[in-house]
Parts: C-alpha cells; structure tokens; sequence
C-alpha cells in the first residue's frame, strides 16, 4: 500500500501538487511506460527520487512553455493552527524532471476521456515536499489517497474496511464495487452480457450472415460460374475465384472498416475530449484503446469471410452444368 | 485429332417420380477434320448429345469414345482437363463472364490451363484478330452486339486450341447477316485450322457449310445427309 498526498500549492496555471513515496508508489501502482513522455518509467521513478526533482502533466508543461531542466517556485501559506490566521508564505524552488501524461490513480479526478490530458499537475515525492506537508500548513496534511496492491486472492472488501478505519479516512472508492453495482442494474447487466454475447458470437453471426449473403450472390451468378466450369475450370479454381473474389471484398471492407474505427477512435480522444484548444494529447495511447477483441474481429472478420466463400464455393463447384446452362433436353 | 463414336447411348432424365429419356441407344461417328451438323425437332435429345460430347453431363448408359478412350470411365478431374484441353463449347446463349472484357474472356481458359502472361498475351492477340474482335477487345459483353459476343465466344472456344469443337445453336440469337459471319467463322476453322466440329442447330443454312447432316428423332440417329 503506498499513501499519497495531495498538496494545494500557488503556481501558475492552476497546478495541484502531489507528493507520494516512489518507492511504494511505482511498487503498487506500476505505471507503464507509455505514461512518461519519454517512455521510460525507470527514469520517471529516478526523477522523483531524486529531492528537489519533479515530473509535471504535459498540459502543464506546454501551457507553461516549460523546458526540461527549468526551475520554478511552489508556494503554500502558512497559518496559525490555533486560529487559522495568516503568519506567512513558504517557497520550495523544484525542477522540471520529466513530463508525464497523468500517472494511474494520482489525478485531480477520474481520468475518464475528456479532461485527463488537461489537468496541471506536479508529482513530487514526500521528500521533496516536507515543508509544504507540515500540519502548519494551510489546508493541508490530509491523506489524499491510497492506492493498494492486492494480493492474487485477496478479499478488496477486507481492504476496503481496514482503510477506512485508517484515522482521517473519508471515503474508500474500490472499482470493482463500482462495477459491482453498475451490475446491480438489470438494464446494465443486460447491456453487458448483450455485448459480451455479440463479441463471443460476431464470428459465427459473421460466417453465417456472410455465407448467407454470398450464397445468394453465387445463386444470381450460377451460369456465369458454369459457364467457367463448362470451360475447364475445376472445383479448386472455382473455389479459388470465389474466394478470391471475397478476399478483395474482405480487404475493401476491413480497410473501412479500421479506418472508420481508428478516426472515431482519433475523434473521441482527440475532438471530443474538447478542453483548450492546441493540445492534441489523447489521455491514452492508441494501443490502449484498441483492445484485444477488436484484433480478434479484425483477424476473426475475414476468417469468417473466407470459410463462408469456401462453403459456397463447394456448392458453386458441384451445380448441375447442363441445368444451369438450360441445355437439357434439347 | 478427335475421332469421336458414341455406342448405345442412353441419357435419362428423373424429375421427380417421372422420367424423360433423351437418348435411346444412339450410335454415331464422327471423324477427324469433319464438320458435322446435328438436326432435329425440339426435345429430340440433340443438345444432350452434345453435352455428352462435351463432358458437361454423364450418361446413363453406353459409351462415348474420343480417340479411343470412353469418356464415361474418365473421373471429375480427368473431365476437367478433357473440357480444359481437348473441347471448345460455343454456346447459344453465349455464356461470357459478364464483369471481363472481351479479350479478358479469351484469357480466362488461358489462366484456368496455366499458361504464362507471355503465352496468354500472343495467344489472346491470336484468337481477337481471327475472330475480328481486335477493336473491340476491351469492352465487356454487356457493350457488344450479339454478334460479336458470339465472335468472343469462338475465341474463348478456341483459347487452348481444342481439336474438337461442340456448338449449341451457334446462330439462335443472332440476326439473319450475323449468323452467316458466324457460319463462315466455323468454315474456315474447319478447313483452315482442321477443326472437328459438331453443330446443333436448326439453321438450314449450315448445310452451306457441314460435310454431313445427322438428323435425330426421338433420342435416335434416324438419318445421315451428305451435304453438297
């Protein structure tokens, strides 16, 4: 389990501070590479190990014009605790160590698509922060959150409890109990088994809707493909012509059809995630956001495809020459 | 060379619990180089001889010999071959790929036999200029008049140069000039490229060009005309 707090500090453009232990953080959390702008967590870690070094969101670091290297002033007001009263004003001069896009778990909100690439925010570690964590501190020293490693096994609802008895613990957000309770609703228990029903059956709905429409376009075509037969084609060059043919169609198709899917990808995290204009950081990287049952479809999709032709392909290779091409009885 | 005879050929049709016999013990020959025409009123079983001939169906019964070997003991796969290599069939209807151009339908039998793109291309030049078809060679049949398909037909027929040829009602569809054009075309096949050639047709005019006229009623031989 690693603590991190989060530190109301003044600095331009808005920025909320964080400051955890890299250690533990980077042990729990283990945020991959495609985090840090330069793609390398193990530098991401060094950075904030070293005192007086911090990693800040590429939104701040543009919106700032920051270069690697720089040095700018943190400040945060003291008072007095009995009261509350000003009694001055502390400033920690840090430097710009790496950019990152948000680190997991350790953001202003949820970064949900939208807002993530657009939030001001300084990761620092604990050491590098002590003067702004003294309880002297205005408004500070409260835990921000825990992010916990669980055990292979591990019960997240025992967790949950010994963490919000944790002195000063408000409120524990778990996401399996988020998912836990969206389940509860009939309507989106039912919407995600409709989708995952879809996703486990596209290929076989694939195949026969295909094979379906294929089978229909060789009926139109039966003297057309007999006519070639008649000529010396054999079943294995029918085949071949059929397939053919469905591969192009195949190819057509998936070329649309990725391109169609990656430009609503690029749309959704780029257009639709709105905020100011000039930064197009999507808050994942596209790998990310292409998941493993979309590769399925893309490899499944055209498989489907050609077993189906390959089916239709059997029939077209044994249809009756002399009825097709009317010339029975004559 | 084809020398083509046929022995107590049968052909029997089953729809359903009713049965149609086309052929009844038809015995016919054909020899090499001869262009022979076959005549006969409707349903006489003229069209089923050719597509015995052509290895398009099987008979029900008897033998059907060319060159020597029965065509009835060939498998699926040696028909293939005998339809790829040793038959030309121009059909009535024309059958063209409709999606190829003209000189793209001459080269399909070409790349169904293997051939490479050098002997396709001079092949095809070939088959466009004997059938005059040489400026019209890159539009598809939906673009050419009847005629003309019929011409890119005999090309396609022609393509792995067949000995044997088998029409259908070569000059059904066509108009009274046309089929003239496509009846000198089978002449000079015959005596110019020594084309066996068997006709099916109710034209009267290809007594013009045939050496001898079968006439077939009802699935039988039932005489032999020598033409002038």
């Amino acid at each position: 389990m690693t603590t991190i707090r989060s530190i109301a500090i003044q600095v331009s453009y808005g920025a909320v501070a964080y400051a955890l232990d890299p250690d533990s953080y980077f042990a729990v959390a283990q945020p991959e590479g495609w985090y840090f702008a330069d793609g390398n967590a193990a530098h991401g870690h060094d950075v904030l190990a070293q005192t007086g070094q911090v990693l800040v969101t590429r939104y701040f670091f543009d919106q700032a014009a920051l270069e690697i290297g720089d040095r700018i002033p943190l400040f945060a007001t003291l008072t007095w605790p009995t009261n509350g009263t000003y009694r001055g004003t502390i400033q920690e001069n840090v430097t710009i160590g790496g950019v990152v896009s948000l680190l997991p778990g350790v953001s202003t909100s949820a970064p949900y698509i939208g807002f993530g690439p657009y939030q001001s925010v300084i990761y620092a570690s604990v050491a590098t922060m002590q003067r702004f964590l003294d309880p002297s501190v205005q408004n500070f020293g409260s835990v921000g959150r825990y992010l916990l490693d669980l055990a292979p096994g591990a019960d997240w609802r025992t967790v949950k409890s010994s963490v919000a008895a944790e002195d000063g613990v408000s409120s524990v957000d778990v996401t399996a109990e988020t998912i836990e309770l969206a389940n509860a609703s009939p309507f989106v228990r039912a919407l995600s088994g409709f989708i995952g029903m879809e996703i486990a059956f596209i290929v076989l709905i694939l195949t026969a809707g295909v094979g379906l429409i294929l089978y229909a376009a060789s009926l139109e075509r039966d003297v057309e493909f007999a006519g070639i037969i008649a000529r010396g084609s054999s079943g294995w060059q029918t085949a071949e012509l059929l397939v053919g043919e469905a591969f192009v169609i195949i190819l057509v198709g998936l070329t649309i059809g990725v391109g169609v899917g990656l430009g609503t990808a690029f749309f959704a995290t780029n257009w639709l995630a709105t905020g100011p204009a000039g930064v197009p950081t999507s808050p994942v990287p596209y790998f990310f956001v292409f998941p493993w049952t979309a590769l399925l479809l893309v490899l499944g999709a055209p498989a489907a495809m050609l077993l189906a032709a390959l089916l239709v392909s059997v029939r077209t290779a044994h249809i009756n020459l002399a009825k097709v091409l009317k010339l029975r009885g004559g | 060379m084809p020398n083509i005879v046929t022995k107590d050929l049968m052909k029997v049709y089953r729809a359903g619990r009713s049965e149609v016999i086309a052929l009844r013990g038809l015995d016919m020959s054909v020899a090499d180089g001869e262009l022979v025409a076959v005549q006969g009123p409707s349903g006489c079983g003229k069209t089923t001889l050719l597509n015995l001939l052509g290895g398009i169906d099987r008979p029900t019964a008897g033998r059907i010999e060319v060159d020597g070997s029965n065509l009835v003991d060939l498998g699926d796969g040696d028909l293939v071959k005998y339809r790829l290599s040793r038959v030309g069939f121009i059909f009535q209807f024309f059958n063209l790929v409709p999606t190829l151009t003209a000189e793209e339908n001459i080269e399909l039998p070409l790349r169904l036999a293997g051939k490479g793109p050098s002997i396709r291309a001079k092949r095809r030049k070939e088959l466009l200029e004997l059938v005059g078809m040489t400026q019209r060679a890159s539009h598809r049949p939906d673009e050419l008049s009847g005629g003309e398909q019929q011409r890119v037909a005999i090309g396609v027929a022609l393509a792995n140069d067949p000995p044997l040829l088998l029409a259908d009602e070569p000059t059904g569809e066509l108009d009274t000039k046309t089929g003239q054009e496509v009846l000198d075309l089978f002449r000079r096949l015959n005596q110019e490229f020594k084309k066996t050639i068997v006709v099916v047709t109710h034209d009267a005019r290809v007594s013009h060009i045939a050496h001898r006229i079968l006439e077939i009623q009802d699935g039988k031989i039932m005489g032999e005309t020598a033409a002038a």
